[in-house]
């Protein structure tokens, strides 16, 4: 007797059954499909922050601090998001492979193509304006996060090499009242020779980096470079950041 | 169609039983009754997640992974409790098998039988062994044992070329001995 006989004699006996039915399948290739959507987003708006983060200019501190230029990549480097949106993208991959047509595809190629949409869809939300809408509701939702930022300040205070940063207590003609992280007030001399960011106004309230000759015991600075504050302080003080 | 009609199924079970108890003795090298028993399990698999069937494939490369899938674990299970392989005397795939590696095949036509080739089959390691097959044995395209083994094309190329070296230096030790 074949297999096929002993199947038609199953389904006349009634001991074959029904199928599974048609839903489970369907819901379940949605739900597979949803959680490969859930990552890529994910992944893509981390790579948003990682690169709005290292598109912040540091210059000031980094001339300063006069260090090794792989320090200085990992010191802006936001290591957090990075992980965040790597951790993302091998976990789409992964839902990728597993989807019935993802085997036909190499894995470099997934790879590559995975990589490139994150950084080009991050940068554009970057360019967007929404990473830091992405990096204020990590904070809201991941009460560890703030606390992450709060030591950075400290590194850029740094008052005997020549930069601080504060925020801007007033503004005067040529002077800025800065008050720095420790509630000490600098009196910043602003020259025509000092370089301000033509783009940026300096309001009372926002936070700003002041790189120049500065004299510890007077607290009055003569500004040669003025910057808002990196991007790494935006959820520690000193306060807001400089308007656009 | 098979969901709401149980008998449409039949004719497919009919249609591909044969060769699919062929591929699964040629892979496992199991008995013909072990075989038969896999491919009723694999059959009843198919019927009840019939309704998960991607159309996008043809229906013989979703069939046969089923096959696969279920030979190749009973296969692990049973690979150290199996003394010998068994393979079918009326079997020509293995001949076909021989006569596609042309350096392999000169000088040893008529000597190697079946049962050396279906030997040497055996001592190669499972991936080979599995490709050769679907190859040469069962005939299948590049794009067909892909969605078999789900495994790119690129893939499936490499894996059949290594494959084919390791067989023709087997086949040549082999046909030295002899």
């Amino acid at each position: 007797m074949s297999i096929a006989d002993r199947f038609e004699e199953q389904i006349e006996t009634g001991q074959l059954g029904a199928p599974l039915p048609r839903w489970p399948a369907v819901l379940k290739r949605w739900a597979w499909w949803s959680a490969m959507a859930v990552f890529c987003v994910l992944g893509i708006a981390s790579a948003g922050v990682a690169v709005w983060f290292m598109l912040d200019p540091t210059d000031v501190v980094m001339g300063a601090e006069n260090s090794w230029f792989l320090e200085k990549i990992l010191q802006i480097l936001p290591i957090f998001w990075a992980t965040v949106s790597t951790v993302c993208g091998f976990v789409a991959i992964w839902i990728f492979y597993r989807s019935p047509h993802g085997y036909r595809h190499r894995i470099l190629a997934v790879g590559a193509v995975c990589l490139t949409a994150f950084l080009c869809l991050g940068a554009a939300m970057a360019s967007a304006g929404m990473a830091d809408k992405v990096e204020e509701i990590a904070a809201l939702l991941l009460p560890p996060y703030k606390a992450m930022a709060r030591p950075q300040p400290a590194r850029f205070m740094r008052p005997e090499q020549g930069f601080i940063i504060g925020n801007v207590h007033s503004v005067g003609t040529s002077t800025i009242e800065l008050e720095d992280p420790e509630g000490e007030t600098w009196l910043i001399n602003v020259s025509l020779r000092a370089n301000v960011p033509p783009t940026r106004k300096i309001i009372p309230g926002s936070c700003l980096r002041v790189a120049g000759r500065i004299s510890t015991t007077t607290k009055i600075t003569q500004a040669e470079t003025i910057k808002p504050c990196p991007r790494s302080l935006h959820f520690a003080p000193p306060g807001a950041r400089m308007k656009e | 169609m098979c969901a709401s009609d149980p008998h449409a199924f039949v004719p497919l079970v009919r249609r591909y039983e044969g060769r699919l108890l062929a591929y699964i003795r040629r892979i496992s090298g199991f008995r013909k009754e072990d075989a038969e028993d896999v491919l009723q399990e694999a059959f009843l698999d198919a019927y009840r997640h019939i309704t998960d069937f991607d159309t996008s494939l043809k229906f013989s490369s979703w069939i046969y992974r089923i096959v696969h899938n279920r030979t190749i674990s009973v296969y692990r299970k049973l690979r150290n409790r199996l003394s010998d392989v068994s393979i079918d005397d009326e079997d020509m795939g293995f001949e076909r098998l021989l006569a596609g590696h042309d350096q392999a095949h000169h000088g040893v036509e008529g000597i190697m039988t079946a049962q050396a080739v279906r030997k040497i089959l055996d001592k190669l390691p499972e991936r080979d062994r599995q490709v050769l097959v679907l190859s040469y044995l069962e005939e299948r395209s590049y794009e067909e044992i892909g969605d078999i083994l789900r495994a790119p094309l690129g893939t499936i190329g490499t894996w059949i070329r290594r494959a084919k070296a390791k067989f023709a230096k087997a086949v040549g030790e082999k046909s030295a001995l002899i």
